[in-house]
């Protein structure tokens, strides 16, 4: 072995011993598959023809940058750990993809992002009603696999799981409000909780609660008791989005979004809550006044202050170490869901997910 | 020399106490090394434990506000023809939600609506009687339970395919284990030819119907 070798494994065992078993290379393979599975599936949904340079080619563009397909791969993996196979579950997993590209197409916007999955963001390069219109056909497109599942899960299953997607959206869309609303009130005095009720609607609901609900519905045909993967999503959808909060305030080039990009956005973060509730009254009057600011206005020198003022108030190691204790309950959930189910692959990948959020980059 | 005015000042404290943060930078009094490190590990512990607390009362919450909602949705007499209500709501739901978006396509919603082939079959199970199917094919159970029938004993005639060359199902019954919730025992013998087995759920006395059953065998196996 070569001294670059035991450097790497001595850092790797180090790393093991400070914080638990890392995740088994299973996460990466099953993903890689139902990455593609879901791709193959998706091609017949994106639509071609009629003004296809002005729409369908920017409806394709999201999902074909690469993105990980982690929602997806869920729904797969919880519909297969109980009982049902891929073909049950593909269709309804296209949706969810294509809703959350949708998603981001919107979001892009909203928050004035530069930057999605290394490439300009699709309002960047194409223009906001363009990019906003190609989010809507995607909202569209989404349903026809939906109503396609008629085919193989019967209609009261396809009813069952539209229903889902319905209130799936409407609680991404109450989250998305709330996370707007503050930012347009520059509404500063947010407790703890109220980012928790934010994260639970705005990203565990389509990151992690949906997809389990409908994998869970397909692979129990619809006998599954829904209400436990609220918990189960919640906890695992809170410290995925803690940890993507902290990616984005030490983001390198394979982060794929902009450096710093919540904090030019005005995002209400963990961090920023708890940097808030820590400053000094002039500095929350400071951090309160650069925030109110429209985006252009904000300036690098602004956001690298913020940045320095939450080193100071420690605020990354209190949003880390929530959200280990988030990942810990999603653990507690976890068991008490699928610890019945016999040992499987997808019940590995699913477990595995839970330390996987923290290995991101 | 500095003049007053320019002088450095630390600035006026706004707290009347001590900042004891939960992060460890605390202002407080000066201690040994290793006593900050215990005290900084256990205000850790705490912000972890007040955090994950916090978090099981809101999503906590949220499953009761959801529960709330399907009461009312449902209202507990579920029926056939909820379904196509269901529908209806959900769709209205999606169109609103859609035109609150801006979303351009209204059109594709109202013509889901009008779609034919959502037209629904049975209810799903009641939610206080547990199914258990017992069969090499996968299956599916749906059945109605007529409401206010407290004293209702069930019973289960063979179930009948609209294709009199088919078998019935012959062994569909309930069971009363324990004092918890009836379980619906579907059995379905190995090499049952595949389709839709219906029938009704009498009263085991008088013979008198009070909801029906039916169950679809596929022709693939469990896995």
């Amino acid at each position: 072995m070569s001294g670059s070798s035991n450097k790497t494994a001595a850092r790797s065992a180090r790393r093991s011993e400070a914080s638990g078993p890392a995740t088994p290379p299973l996460v990466a393979e099953l993903l890689e598959e139902c990455r593609l599975e879901v791709l193959g599936a998706m091609k017949p949904y994106l639509g071609t023809g009629g003004p296809s340079p002005y729409l369908y080619e920017l409806a394709a563009d999201y999902p074909r940058r690469g993105g990980k397909m982690m929602r997806p791969s869920i729904c797969i993996a919880t519909a297969r750990a109980f009982g049902a196979r891929s073909s049950d579950a593909v269709r309804s997993a296209v949706a969810i993809e294509l809703l959350h590209n949708a998603f981001l197409v919107h979001d892009d916007i909203e928050d004035e992002s530069e930057m999605r999955r290394g490439a300009p963001a699709l309002h960047s390069l194409h223009g906001v009603p363009l990019a906003l219109n190609a989010g809507d056909a995607m909202l569209l497109l989404s349903l026809r696999p939906l109503l396609d599942n008629r085919k193989n899960l019967g209609p009261q299953l396809a009813l069952d799981v539209l229903l889902d997607t319905e209130r799936m959206a409407r609680e991404s869309a109450e989250g998305q409000a709330m996370e707007l609303g503050w930012r347009r009130d520059n509404v500063m005095e947010l407790e703890d909780e109220d980012y928790f009720t934010m994260v639970l609607k705005k990203t565990s609901w389509l990151a992690v609660i949906y997809p389990t609900r409908v994998g869970a519905l397909i692979g129990t045909r619809g006998l599954a008791n829904l209400d436990q993967f609220i918990r189960f999503g919640f906890f695992l959808g809170a410290a995925f989005q803690v940890q993507d909060d902290l990616l984005n305030l030490a983001a390198d080039h394979r982060y794929g979004k902009e450096a710093l990009g919540d904090l030019f956005e005005g995002k209400r973060t963990l961090m920023l809550i708890h940097t808030f509730r820590s400053g000094t009254r002039t500095e929350r009057a400071k951090l309160k006044a650069i925030l109110g600011a429209p985006r252009s206005e904000r300036c690098a020198e602004d956001v690298v202050w913020i940045r320095r003022l939450m080193e100071r108030y420690d605020s990354l190691n209190y949003a880390r170490r929530i959200g280990h204790g988030l990942a810990g309950a999603a653990l507690h959930e976890f068991a008490g869901i699928f610890g019945r189910l016999p040992a499987s692959r997808d019940k590995e990948f699913l477990r595995g997910l839970i330390t996987w959020i923290f290995e991101r980059t | 020399m500095a003049t007053s005015k320019s002088r450095m000042s630390r600035e006026e404290p706004e707290r009347t106490g001590p900042n004891r943060m939960a992060n460890g930078t605390s202002n407080g009094s000066r201690t040994s090394g290793r006593a900050e490190t215990a005290r900084g590990a256990a205000n850790h512990r705490e912000v972890i434990k007040r955090a994950v607390e916090l978090a099981y009362h809101v999503v906590d919450d949220h499953i009761r506000q959801g529960q709330q909602a399907a009461e009312r949705l449902s209202a507990g007499t579920y029926t056939s023809g909820d379904f196509d209500d269901d529908l209806r709501i959900c769709l209205d739901r999606a169109l609103k939600l859609s035109k609150e978006w801006g979303v351009v396509g209204v059109d594709f919603f109202a013509a889901l609506r009008r779609m034919a082939g959502f037209r629904m079959g049975p209810a799903p199970a009641a939610p206080d009687v547990a199914v258990e199917t017992k069969s090499k094919r996968r299956a599916e159970v749906k059945f109605h339970l007529r409401p206010g029938m407290s004293r209702f004993n069930p019973l289960v005639p063979p179930l009948h395919s609209a294709d009199r060359s088919k078998e019935p199902l012959n062994d569909v019954h309930f069971e009363f284990r324990d004092r918890s919730r009836p379980v619906l025992v579907v059995n379905i013998p190995d090499g049952h030819p595949p389709g839709v087995y219906n029938g009704a759920i009498v009263d085991s006395k008088t013979h008198e119907p009070g909801g029906f059953i039916s169950v679809r065998v596929l022709e693939q196996d469990r896995r």
